[in-house]
This record gives C-alpha cells, sequence and structure tokens, in this order.
C-alpha cells in the first residue's frame, strides 16, 4: 500500500488517520507513471521505485546528464520511473518481483 | 580531534585470498530473477594510494588475481548484454590499473554510462584529461572533513590537498564533479563546513553516507556513530540540504543507503524520490557489484565471504546474476523474516530494515538495524537508546567484518 505523508507530523503513513499524531491524512494522489524508456533511464542511479526497490548510487553521484538534471531543477519532482524492470517494460510492469 | 594509533597489528593493507571459486548456482531461473541490475559499482583494482581508516576493503595492494584486460573488456559486454546502465568504477583506486582508461572507453562504446568515484590523490591534470578522452562522463572524489579530519582519516597527510586539486583538474579537462562523504564521530560536527566547502567547488551532487563497520571501520570502534547520534545526523541533514538546493548551481542530494529512516524528516531527504521515501534494500535487484577478481556481489558494499554468488572466470555474469543464492536473497526478503525492532516496526513492509550490507556487518546477521532515526526516537520517546559494544574482531582480511552487540541504556538526566 502506497504511503502518504501525514501534513501534521510529517511522519508516512498508511492510514487516512495518522496513527503517529492523529491528523487527517489525504489520499495518495496517483502520479500516472510514464512508459519507460530508454531516455529516461539516464543518470540511472538517481532513483528508481518502479516496483519498491529504491536505486540510489552507491559510490558518488550520477552524472549529470539532461535526464537527472530536469529532476534537479524539481526537488519535489517525481524522478523517472525505471526500477527493476526490463527496458521496455510498459507502464505496469513494475508491480512486478517482490514489489519491495 | 584524534583517533589514536591504529587499533591492530595485522598489516594495514593485507594481500587479499584468492577469490572463491566454482561456487553453486541453482539449476532453475524463478520469475523473481528476471530483476536486471540498472547500476553497477566495479573495483577495477585493490591497488590504493591512500591508507584510509574507514577503508571497507582494506585497499591498498592489488589483489593477487585481478582480471586482466581480454577479461574486463569481455565483462563490459556481459553487463550490457544484463542490462546494465551505468557502471562506477572504484578501487582500490581506479586509476592505479594501467588499462582503467581502456576498460572506461569499452564501457562507452557499449552505451553505458561511466562514472568514477576516487580519493584524489593522484588524478593530475593528465588523468584527469585521460578520462575525459575515456569518456568518463562525472567523477566523485571522496571527502571526508576539513583539512585535519581529512587527512587524518585517509590516513596520508597532504590528502586533503590532493582532493581539492582533483576537483580542479577534472573541472578543468571538462569533467563533471561530484563528492562523497563518510559520516562519523571524527567529523559529524563539522559536516555543513565540508558541505560549503565542496559547494564551492561547484560539485553537481553530494552522496553521504553513515561509516559502517567494515574493515578497517569496524577496527576503528571511536570512528563509528553509536545508533543514537541518527537523532543529531539527521536534523542536521536536513539543515545542509536547504543549502544543496539554494546552492547555485544546484547540488543534487543523495543520502547513502544506510542514512534514514522514515520519521518526520523522510519526505525532506528524500523529496525526489517517488513517494518521498526509499525503498528496501536494493543489493541484487538493482544493484550490481563487482571485485577486481572477478568476484559477483549483489552490492559492492556487501562483505565478500558471505554474499560472493560468482566468479566471472567460472560461470556467465547473467547466470551468475539470476541463479546465485547470494544474489538473489532480497529478491527474496520479506518482512517476517526481520529481527528485533525492525520485525515489529510500523515501516516493516517498505524498509526490511533498511541497508543489509550495515546490519551484516555490525551484527554478523541482516534484520534488525540499529541505524534508524524511527527507532531510535521511538525508543527515546521510551527513554531508551542504543549503543554499541564490540565482540568480536575482524580477520583482517578485504571487505571482512567483526562484530558488534546492540546495548540499551536509559537516556542520560
Amino acid at each position: 500500500m502506497s504511503l502518504s505523508v501525514c501534513p501534521s507530523c510529517a511522519r508516512h503513513v498508511r492510514e487516512r488517520a495518522c496513527p503517529f499524531c492523529g491528523a487527517d491524512v489525504p489520499p495518495v494522489v496517483a502520479t500516472p507513471r510514464p512508459r519507460v524508456a530508454r531516455i529516461a533511464l539516464l543518470g540511472a542511479a538517481v532513483v528508481a521505485t518502479a516496483c519498491g526497490t529504491t536505486l540510489e548510487p552507491v559510490y558518488g553521484a550520477p552524472a549529470p546528464d539532461a535526464a537527472a538534471n530536469d529532476a534537479a531543477q524539481n526537488p519535489d519532482a517525481t524522478a523517472a520511473f525505471y526500477g527493476a524492470v526490463p527496458f521496455d517494460a510498459g507502464p505496469d510492469s513494475g508491480d512486478g518481483g517482490d514489489g519491495g | 580531534m584524534t583517533l589514536g594509533d591504529r587499533p591492530r597489528s595485522l598489516p594495514i593493507a593485507p594481500q587479499a585470498p584468492p577469490a572463491q571459486r566454482r561456487l553453486p548456482l541453482a539449476d532453475d531461473v524463478r520469475p523473481q530473477d528476471a530483476v536486471r541490475p540498472i547500476y553497477a559499482v566495479w573495483e577495477i583494482t585493490l591497488a590504493c594510494d591512500l591508507a584510509c581508516r574507514h577503508c571497507g576493503s582494506r585497499a591498498g595492494r592489488a589483489r593477487p588475481d585481478e582480471l586482466g584486460t581480454a577479461e574486463c573488456l569481455d565483462l563490459v559486454h556481459q553487463m550490457k548484454e544484463l542490462g546494465v546502465f551505468e557502471v562506477t568504477l572504484i578501487g582500490g583506486e581506479a586509476y592505479l590499473r594501467d588499462d582503467w582508461a581502456e576498460v572506461a572507453r569499452e564501457i562507452r562504446k557499449c552505451g553505458m554510462q561511466c562514472t568514477m568515484t576516487t580519493g584524489g590523490r593522484g588524478l593530475t591534470k593528465e588523468r584527469a584529461r585521460i578520462a575525459k578522452d575515456a569518456g568518463i562522463q562525472s567523477v566523485s572524489v571522496s571527502v571526508d572533513g576539513l583539512r585535519e579530519s581529512h587527512d587524518l582519516q585517509r590516513g596520508v597527510k597532504g590528502s586533503f590537498d590532493s582532493a581539492m586539486e582533483a576537483f580542479d583538474n577534472l573541472r578543468e579537462a571538462g569533467i563533471p564533479v561530484a563528492a562523497n562523504t563518510q559520516i562519523n564521530r571524527v567529523n559529524l560536527h563539522e559536516i555543513p563546513a565540508v558541505f560549503d566547502l565542496l559547494a564551492s567547488k561547484k560539485i553537481h551532487g553530494w552522496q553521504f553516507q553513515l561509516t559502517t563497520a567494515m574493515g578497517r571501520a569496524g577496527d576503528e570502534k571511536n570512528l563509528l556513530l553509536e545508533p543514537w547520534q541518527v537523532l543529531d545526523v539527521i536534523p542536521m541533514l536536513v539543515e545542509v540540504k536547504k543549502k544543496a538546493d539554494a546552492a547555485s548551481p544546484r547540488v543534487r542530494f543523495f543520502p547513502g543507503n544506510n542514512i534514514g529512516y522514515y520519521g518526520p524528516y523522510e519526505a525532506i531527504l528524500r523529496a525526489s524520490f517517488p513517494g518521498k521515501h526509499r525503498g528496501s534494500c536494493g543489493a541484487g535487484r538493482s544493484t550490481l557489484g563487482i571485485e577486481a577478481d572477478g568476484s559477483i556481489k549483489g552490492c559492492p558494499s556487501l562483505p565478500t565471504a558471505e554474499y560472493v554468488g560468482g566468479n566471472v572466470r567460472d560461470a556467465k555474469l547473467k547466470d551468475i546474476w539470476e541463479r546465485a543464492a547470494a544474489l538473489r536473497f532480497t529478491r527474496d526478503q520479506k518482512a517476517s523474516d526481520l529481527r528485533g525492532f525492525c520485525k515489529t516496526c510500523y515501516y516493516a513492509d517498505e524498509c526490511k530494515a533498511g541497508c543489509n550490507w550495515t546490519t551484516h556487518v555490525l551484527l554478523g546477521e541482516i534484520g534488525d538495524n540499529p541505524y534508524c532515526y524511527h527507532r531510535a526516537s521511538t525508543l527515546k520517546d521510551e527513554g531508551v537508546r542504543e549503543t554499541l559494544r564490540k565482540v568480536e574482531d575482524a580477520p583482517g582480511l578485504p571487505f571482512d567484518h567483526g562484530r558488534f552487540e546492540i546495548v540499551r541504556e536509559s537516556w542520560p538526566k
């Protein structure tokens, strides 16, 4: 189940009532998942959570390519979805695997 | 600031044992083994020109059986076929291998991204030009403190100045620069100042992680943070992130896998992640680690003895990736497998105890990670905090570990 950020205590929660502070938590607004394209894989080490796997740069930081820079301009933007799915997988393929 | 003498009489840079060979592979490939690594981190040599006191691989001397050039180039093609998109070259010190640029060039020729991480001691203008010519797209320089504490941790006087020169040499050659930093007891107080310094070098990204009890770092109890100190670390990093977002150019912020987890700061630190939070360990799912002798792991940081799944001299990379138990373990990891606090944690399904490397090298097994903000915060509300007590020394080999125990105590009044 997706986690939302409680607007009151800022913790991630599943419920509509925050179990930590009791505040009302708005439901998650689903963001359309773009079809995975090779170009979206540029800067692969930035973020990947299509199936819950988080791919982070283990050593250093990825190259500042165009795709990564686009994401960098908006720190709150959802970065390219790719994760542990085949490059040409469709938008829902990321729900496979163990789901993280 | 001091760490005292190095705490062991074993060689600082031991000779690595020969690679584990002919490890068993499963007969079948399961649906969950169809995952593919996006990111590979490749130690192309264990030779190093620094003597870092926190070095997990105890680098210094080349492995006795490192891959030859032809084997490296073949492995590049196997990575491409497997689906790897980005390869980060590390060491030891990658540039100490004679054919490092040839390997980088082949990675680029195959259409993969190529970056490098370096201590920067010998990253001269000439080597920077060679890196540029080879097509390396970004180099991350390790900086672990201001001059005094950096040199103390890196074990070589002058290494801080060399690292600063490396930034300049790389930028002069036209290579974008990034930085990576360990956070530990020696440098905790100066992390904001370190960031300011790095921002002045026009880095495009900063990755940081807690110093973890592997290799030489495990020998240095005085270097390791106590678990409860994440309550100081995480809010401090949030303040640094504000500076990173405001910097010009903006510095991309990359919390390492052992920074976290959850609590009121997660959504700020990982604002650019979908859902604004991390998932579970990606070893063997999205990440691939390679040691210079051809040993394959799910993550470059994992300890060699327990997590090498095979060797490319014995089997194809794809077969090791799909069929080695040591590569499969996170594909099968479930919240019900966790232990201790993590087993009953609210975030168990998403987090699965966070960074398996950190936990394994600390406790000798995975599933109960004390370096966690949510955990430390919850325990503090109960008047309790966790510290570490060392109960077993490491043998003194590359990528080894000793063992610590978690000790709970009352918060001091």
